[in-house]
């Protein structure tokens, strides 16, 4: 069922929709009672899990005696974004995903906020879909903050990602759609895969297998749970930064998610006007390198990779 | 004056990224007060820069005619983003991050954690701090000085800009990586001086605020006594004070009070029209008695936006 949430009319002739597609079970069907959002778009140059969600709601469509709780599917939260290739709100310059949970009457983004918290809380699960931003092709991964720690890792083993990065209680974050709903009792993974701007199917298949073995183990879908990758946590070892360390282009040596051996080249920096050697990019241990930078143009500072270490 | 690049970090194309700083400094003297002044973290912030740069000459012309006038050691930025003034981003050009949110700043970090890094190394020592900010969203706005609650009661130096309103508040996440919220982690003495509209420069308003800070450098003790106007007491505000004006409808946005106006419960502040039609959708009128501090400023409103921020006393 397609649902207009809320609207917030824009000043020219049109109005921001808040889109859910609901899918419920059968009137004649026991129903679990469960409900869960998953929720994409919240950046605008993020199309990963429109694409993940695009594939779902075919699924269940097709599949309608298999739903045994509510199935909630927002693919686009910052519509006007991802129909003009803005992360931010545009306008705004806004961050969508720092000001929630956002006010009812302030400015259009944290109205936007203020509703997309309004429509999805109450849910018992969020799954928030992001993909990396158009510098950086992330290895699929689930990010928690250590506050939520005992009661999200149950729900991200079960979420067929490769990596779970545990990170501190950063008060920036705060400010983030994950932490608003977690706040409020809604059990939220935050899943992030792939690159801006791009599609990465494969990635994209993996978390719907993904999908579909929590939701079958929650009991929100009536199939036999997948077989799941077992994640690796970042609790068991240590994560490591690469960053430029001087202006240029990036060109890969390796591609994404290679195991690397510690001073093994990551890349090089060229400089375009080939005054300056080329500036090797060592891999500061050994490790799985789970980010890559895919956009080649660095400042000094510019990430170049991040590789997990395991502990001995 | 001493000028002196800050620091520099090369582009892949362009020019480096040179960031310039001014320094006044009384000569011979121990335990002097020390100040910094920062302006245009974000390159929209152009009343910020020529506040700050008008300052600049102020300080060196009469130091240039009284060798005696300088008191302290005062440090003056004007532009950090000088990338994003020259091409209209409010944000570090490449990859859109606000460096005022990066303060502390990481010298190992991203590039916008290590120009904030660069920046604070500079100011993290002196007993006042001055961020000159903008707002980021669409609006006019009186010149306000911002206080955060923290250890350092600033109610009392408040007064020293002689400005009409400081508007003190409790932090708030967003805070946690602002140049003035880490200035007050570190010990420094820190306002926010908040004015004008993003992206446009005001005479009046910049000569307010450059009579503002020169007050506050003179009570402060890093200039001489000079001639100029006390200013305000200055009221120190909360949010109880503050009157949100919301506009219910969106459309074109017609602004019939300007921001320092007295008005009265039930005055016209403003109307919103159709923006296709023409029609009159909606008249928005003064809730209170009150002065107006804040009005939108953009021909084209969303609906709920807020139009107009009123105080009462």
């Amino acid at each position: 069922m397609l649902e207009t949430i809320f609207t917030i009319d824009l000043p020219v002739g049109e109005a921001y929709q808040l889109k859910r597609n609901r899918f419920v079970p059968a009137e004649a069907q026991d129903k679990n009672g469960k409900r869960i959002s998953i929720i994409a778009g919240t950046h605008g140059d993020e199309l990963e899990g429109i694409y993940v969600i695009t594939l779902l709601a075919e699924w269940l469509k097709n599949n309608p005696d298999k739903i045994c709780g509510t199935i909630d599917l927002y693919p686009s939260l910052n519509s006007l974004g991802i129909d003009s290739i803005t992360r931010s709100v545009p306008f705004y310059q806004t961050d969508l995903n720092r000001i929630f949970p956002g006010q009812e009457q302030d400015t259009f983004p944290k109205q936007m906020a203020a509703g997309i918290v309004e429509a999805i809380k109450g849910s018992d699960i969020a799954i928030d879909i992001h993909a990396s931003n158009i510098f950086l092709r992330e290895l699929p991964q689930i990010r928690i903050a250590d506050t939520y720690l005992d009661q999200l890792m149950p729900l991200a083993e079960q979420l067929n990602m490769d990596f779970i990065w545990v990170h501190d209680a950063i008060t920036v974050l705060e400010a983030t759609l994950a932490h608003s709903l977690n706040s409020l009792g809604t059990k939220t993974l935050v899943v992030e895969y792939g690159v801006g701007m791009r599609l990465t199917p494969s990635y994209g298949q993996q978390l719907l297998m993904g999908l579909f073995n929590l939701m079958a183990e929650q009991g929100i879908l009536d199939i036999t749970p997948q077989t799941v990758i077992t994640p690796f946590c970042s609790t068991t070892g240590t994560v490591h930064y690469m960053n430029a360390s001087d202006a240029g282009l990036f060109i890969p040596a390796i591609d994404h998610c290679q195991r690397v051996v510690k001073t093994q080249c990551v890349g090089h920096i060229h400089d375009p006007y080939g005054h300056r050697a080329p500036i090797p990019c060592l891999a500061p241990a050994d490790g799985l390198l789970f980010t890559l930078r895919e956009y080649p143009i660095v400042y000094e500072g510019s990430l170049i990779a991040r590789l997990f270490e395991a502990s001995a | 004056m001493n000028r002196q690049t800050l620091f520099r970090l090369a582009s892949p194309s362009r020019d480096d990224l040179h960031v310039e700083g001014f320094r006044f400094s009384a000569r011979g003297q121990e335990n002097m007060t020390s100040v910094a002044i920062v302006a245009g973290i974000n390159g929209h912030e152009l009343a910020q820069m020529h506040a700050a740069a008008q300052l600049v000459n102020f300080l060196k012309e009469r130091e240039a005619s009284d060798p005696s006038f300088i008191t302290g050691e005062i440090l003056i930025i004007p532009a950090v983003n000088t990338f994003g003034f020259n091409m209209g981003e409010r944000h570090w050009p490449l990859d859109k991050t606000d460096i005022n949110a990066m303060f502390p700043g990481f010298d190992q970090g991203e590039t916008s954690q290590r120009i904030a890094h660069h920046v604070f190394e500079q100011i993290k020592a002196v007993e006042w701090g001055i961020e000159l900010e903008d707002r980021k969203d669409q609006y006019d706005c009186m010149p306000y000085l911002r206080l955060i609650n923290s250890a350092f009661d600033a109610r009392q130096a408040a007064s020293y800009f002689g400005l009409q309103f400081a508007h003190l508040r409790d932090f708030v996440p967003a805070d946690a990586g602002s140049l003035q919220y880490n200035w007050s982690v570190w010990g420094v003495k820190s306002f926010g001086l908040s004015f004008g509209v993003k992206q446009q420069i005001d005479n009046k308003t910049t000569n307010q605020v450059l009579d503002a800070l020169i007050r506050f450098l003179a009570k402060v003790g890093a200039i001489n006594n000079t001639h100029i106007f006390e200013g305000y007491a200055t009221n120190i505000m909360t949010q109880d004070a503050i009157t949100l004006v919301p506009a219910q409808h969106a459309g074109i946005f017609e602004a019939r009070q300007p921001v320092g106006e007295f008005v009265k419960k039930g005055d016209l502040l403003g109307k919103i029209f159709d923006a296709l039609d023409g029609r009159l959708k909606e008249k928005l009128y003064a809730p209170v008695d009150g002065m107006v501090t804040c009005c939108y400023h953009y021909p084209l409103i969303y609906q709920n936006t807020i139009a107009y921020r009123m105080i009462s006393i």
